[in-house]
């Protein structure tokens, strides 16, 4: 048994699912599907997908040195194992029937001195043709091409040559001792190949040179000396461009200019033990050092070309680590794309791996992405909402404009809310947006002295606010008067309809009646209960906001919990030191609901400061700046509304458009909301509602509108991009139909 | 939030060796392909279909990159090769044939990008021998070529054009006149290093040295903008990392860079979505990771597309078709 041996894989020329692991013995295994079904003994893992099964072991042939593989179909096991005396014995694996691969079987072929066999190389054209390498003795041929048909002759010299051996171990009918062809006098052979542009030249690394031996004439050799010699191996797709390798360095020739390297690839720290072109892909080199886990990869990513060419080439290095342990060998698959098995150094752990491609990338206007990579093309989709409302994942946006474009999102310019449904209906900002647009735009009383604030938010109406009144009223329905003062103006007044507080049609005159009936009930409607029992509460009708917790507790699939709030309510007393507060306290650290949290917070604190409720940040920001409107006074009033605005603009909520109304305040904010959405289609549709001499002038807008236009293009919407530019066109009397840039003439051939 | 996306298709594209970049058409209606077997085909893929409809052939080496140019321009596709040479492509009712060869560098072709429409008909082409040419259509079978020499050392590996961007308010143009557009490119080369370029009087400069990576840059790519007021521009290397750089400096002088991961392995390309919300990500490891920046400017891994599918495991599929 060979000491030491390293171990070798051998794809099988014809049978795309066998190998042969080469160490002290030959095993043949072949790899299919790993099946968890079918686990037997003796089925070896590969990866996650496929496995080995081991079908025959040979161990007649010891001291092997190297093994190569019948190139024809029949016979198909057939090995040739050169050994450390330098024979080379023919063996095969696993039963055949075949008369011929009978007759080849255990035969020899022996050279006149006996020195170690370096390389076997079968000839691919001519397969009786076998070239053996041998290290040197004196001035013997160490490139000997043997005839594998050819019968033993009787030859006397042979005879006595055959006896000199011994009579022991051959078999004086299969022994050949005659080589067809002896080449490489006085010298060494350590690797071999034959070129696949003529059958009979042989490229031969011996042991200071590249030599090509042209079987034509062997007197005559072509050469070029180097240290390169190990490992020569033909790239399988340029027929002229070989590897060969000295320790740590790998040499590229260029057969058509064999005097240097055209390249030589950076030098590894540890000497090389195979060197291996990918056989499905142009220009992949693996290597493998000594001691090494990973396998050093060079893409060269170039054709030779005949043209004399002094720039380098372009090499991308890789590694890539097929597996954890130290390597021993590789083989690439002789088919498969870019796949490999590996051998561990030690105990034979085998590994099937594939070495990935580069990935180009590309994405299409609708949002698909396609990718290459190795000969396929792959295509990829956002999966669309099968899994209905539940289903958290949100779409990108890219996505959701395309499909808001198609559901005519931003054209309903009469009931201009409705524009959050066509939106899809699922987002609370686009629904806070489109309603303050509605409460924005649909002001009639808004004529003459008030023509300024047409495209005003509350922040600019509260700015100028004229003869604030204070009252206190008492709770509904009692004689006892509420803590709380109440303010009251008309600006006020306009600030809780742009909020949606108080109805648009009635209570223009500012007074102090604020009539909230009609935005309870379309509470009640959408079962919003608590916000209901708050914006009672607010309106001081503690009994109301009771009447709507039991409701909401009541209701189908109520929450009980509503009940029992509303008896802690039905106790309340502005007493301070009582025990109602005390409680009031500690259940509001139970309290997950912002809106009743902001009911206790309100009962519970002085006068005029109303932190709790103002800073509750889970409750819309309609009904908090409705509060402030109610029961901050002139001072605190516009600096909390300041305050909020610069909040939400800097968020880039569209919760601020109350605040902010279309005026450049708005499209700041709107900027901050596009930097961080994308969305230029609401922003386009939002705006363009704006003055169209200031707003829509801003080119921040011009250039939202201008990147949707693009969108719709870029989607093949051609109706639809219409339909915007006659909507844009409306609204903007100012945007002509914009010029298309003229067609240049471009002439062919 | 995470995005569910899946393989929905997979197409062999007859293609004899490895593609080395696919491009969908401005209406994502065709697609053009290159590869090492020197040719360029385009498909329809109208209604889900893959229908070849060209075969282009005229690369004597591995074609690299195939850029659609704008339709308002026609049909027209640009390929870079190995073989030195940039050919714009044209159809002409129906029938595709070279409108213009460029053979002005002394190696391969390694990029191609069409500038944005408003520029006319403008390409930029990266090649290894480190140069960066510009060809600008003049009209009647006339291209005009400006060069800029030493653009990177060793070479130059990709290029792609900044968006169409004003300086200063669109209002305050005069009228009737064509707005005055800075063209502006990114590139990224063997040295390491990703620059920008900028057009003035007619001439091209430098304009930044961006330096964040300690291997080749493989990839860059400037997102498109959707009305922001950021520029953001995406690079990739050898090394391993991605660099999402932005500039939020009007004059564009100052630029940050913001690790988006380190992949274990090389990463090959990078590539924004219409929008310029996503980023695609194709790296050594085989896998597309789509990514997305957070409120607070984080940015999150939102698919990993190859999981479970795609190319993994139609390389096992291949190899069993082929027994």
């Amino acid at each position: 048994i060979m000491s030491g041996s390293k171990p070798d894989i051998l794809w099988s020329p014809h049978h795309p699912d066998r190998y042969v692991i080469c160490d002290s013995e030959l095993g043949l295994y072949r790899i299919g599907p790993a099946c968890s079904a079918e686990t037997k003994a003796g089925t070896l893992p590969l990866s996650v997908d496929t496995a080995a099964t081991l079908l025959a072991i040979n161990s007649d042939t010891p001291y092997m040195k190297c093994v190569a593989w019948y190139p024809k179909h029949e016979p198909e096991c057939l090995l040739a194992v050169g050994q450390a005396n330098g024979r080379v014995v023919l063996t095969s694996l696993g039963q055949s029937h075949n008369s011929k691969c009978k007759e080849l079987m255990g035969k020899e072929f022996i050279p006149k001195h006996a020195r170690q066999c370096n390389t076997l190389a079968w000839n691919p054209h001519d397969s009786n043709w076998l070239a053996a390498g041998l290290d040197k003795h004196r001035a013997d041929f160490s490139v000997l091409i043997w005839d594998i048909s050819r019968q033993s002759s009787p030859d006397a010299s042979v005879a006595a040559e055959k006896i000199r051996l011994s009579a022991v171990d051959v078999d004086s009918g299969s022994v050949v001792t005659k080589p067809l062809y002896e080449l490489g006098q006085n010298d060494a052979c350590l690797s071999l190949c034959w070129l696949p542009r003529d059958q009979k030249l042989l490229l031969a690394g011996m042991h200071r040179n590249l030599a090509i031996f042209d079987l034509r004439n062997t007197s005559q050799k072509t050469f070029v000396n180097t240290k390169a010699i190990q490992g020569v191996t033909v790239d399988p797709h340029f027929h002229d461009r070989v590897a060969s390798f000295f320790e740590g360095q790998v040499a590229i020739w260029d057969l058509r200019k064999f005097e240097k390297p055209v390249l030589t690839l950076t030098e590894q720290p540890k000497p090389l033990t195979k060197v291996a072109w990918c056989p499905t892909r142009t220009g992949l080199l693996a290597t493998l050092t000594r001691d090494s886990n990973v396998i050093r990869l060079y893409d060269m990513q170039h054709t030779p070309t005949p043209i004399g060419d002094e720039t380098e080439p372009t090499v991308i290095e890789r590694s890539v680590r097929p597996c954890d342990s130290q390597l021993g060998s590789f083989a690439w698959h002789p088919s498969a794309q870019n796949r490999m098995v590996v051998v561990s150094a030690a105990n034979r752990v085998m590994t099937d791996f594939t070495v990935f491609e580069r990935i180009s990338l590309a994405w299409s206007s609708s949002a698909d992405l396609t990718w290459a990579c190795g000969r396929h093309l792959y295509d990829c989709t956002e999966d669309g909402a099968g899994e209905g409302a539940e289903s958290a994942i949100e779409k990108d946006i890219a996505t959701k404009m395309r499909q808001r474009a198609q559901s005519r999102y931003g054209h309903d310019t009469t009931q201009v809310w409705r524009n959050h449904l066509l939106a899809g209906g699922d987002d609370a900002q686009l629904k806070s947006l489109w309603y303050d647009l509605f409460y924005i735009l649909w002001r009639p009383e808004l004529q003459g002295n008030k023509q300024a604030l047409v495209y005003s938010g509350i922040k600019d109406i509260v700015k100028v606010s004229s003869g604030t009144a204070e009252s206190r009223r008492c709770w509904s329905g009692s004689e006892r008067p509420a803590s709380a003062l109440r303010y009251h103006s008309e600006e006020r007044s306009l600030a809780l309809r742009l909020c949606g507080w108080t109805s648009q049609a009635g209570g223009a005159g500012g007074g102090p009646e604020v009539d909230a009936e009609p935005f309870l009930l379309s509470l009640e409607q959408g079962r919003e209960w608590q916000r209901a029992a708050a914006v009672a509460l607010f309106n001081l009708d503690i009994r109301r906001a009771i009447q709507l917790l039991h409701k909401g507790a009541t209701t189908d699939k109520g929450d009980l919990n509503l009940s029992v709030v509303a008896m802690a309510l039905s106790g309340y007393t502005d007493e301070r030191n009582s025990l109602w507060r005390e409680m009031c306290s500690s259940l509001r650290s139970q309290l997950r609901n912002p809106y009743l949290l902001v009911m206790f917070a309100f009962l519970t604190s002085e006068p005029g400061s109303y932190d709790g409720v103002l800073y509750e940040s889970s409750v819309a920001v309609r009904d908090r700046v409705a509060f402030a409107c109610m029961f901050l006074n002139d001072t605190q009033l516009p600096r909390y509304i300041e305050k909020l605005t610069n909040e939400l603009k800097e968020a880039g909520n569209l919760e601020g458009i109350l605040l902010t109304g279309l005026t450049r305040d708005g499209v700041d904010l709107m900027e901050s909301y596009v930097d961080r959405t994308g969305d230029v289609q609401t922003a386009s549709f939002c705006m363009l509602r704006g003055s169209p001499g200031d707003v829509v002038k801003d080119s921040r807008v011009q250039g939202w509108i201008e990147n949707y236009r693009h969108l719709l293009d870029a989607w093949r919407f051609w109706h639809k991009r219409a339909e915007f530019d006659i909507h844009r066109g409306k609204l903007d009397p100012s945007s002509k139909p914009l010029a298309q840039v003229p067609q240049q003439h471009l002439s062919d051939s | 939030t995470v995005m569910q996306v899946s393989v929905i298709n997979t197409v062999d594209t007859s293609h004899e060796d490895m593609i080395h970049d696919a491009q969908m058409d401005y209406y994502g209606t065709r697609l053009a392909t290159c590869s090492s077997d020197r040719t360029v085909k385009i498909f329809d893929v109208r209604n889900g279909g893959q229908i070849l409809v060209a075969d282009l052939r005229g690369h004597e080496g591995p074609v690299w990159q195939v850029a659609w140019a704008h339709p308002m321009y026609g049909n027209i596709l640009a390929s870079c090769s190995y073989d030195r040479k940039v050919i714009v492509w044209k159809e002409e009712n129906g029938s595709w044939d070279k409108m213009y060869e460029y053979t002005g560098h002394e190696s391969s072709m390694n990029s191609v990008c069409w500038g944005p429409y408003d520029f006319g008909l403008i390409l930029a082409c990266g090649s290894s021998d480190g140069a960066i040419s510009l060809l600008t259509f003049t009209g009647e079978q006339q291209w005009d070529v400006k060069k800029i020499s030493n653009a990177h050392t060793i070479g130059c590996n990709a290029v792609s054009w900044a968006p169409a961007v004003v300086p200063g308010s669109l209002v305050d143009q005069p009228s009737g006149q064509k707005p005055n557009y800075v063209k502006r490119f990114v590139s990224g080369g063997c040295d390491n290093l990703v620059k920008l370029w900028k057009e003035e009087d007619g001439q091209w400069k430098e304009d930044q040295k961006l330096e964040a990576h300690s291997d080749w840059v493989r990839d860059v790519g400037w997102a498109p903008s959707i009305g922001l007021p950021t520029s953001t521009i995406a690079s990739c290397s050898q090394d391993g990392r991605v660099f999402i750089w932005t500039c939020e400096d009007p004059t564009g002088n100052t630029w940050t860079p913001k690790l988006l991961h380190k992949f274990v392995d090389v990463v090959w390309h990078v590539s924004w979505s219409i929008t310029g919300n996503i980023l695609a990500v194709s790296g050594g490891d085989n896998k597309v990771t789509l990514w997305k920046e957070s409120m607070d400017g984080q940015w999150a891994c939102i698919s990993d597309v190859s999981k479970g599918q795609g190319a993994v495991s139609s390389i096992t599929d291949t190899q069993q078709s082929e027994q």
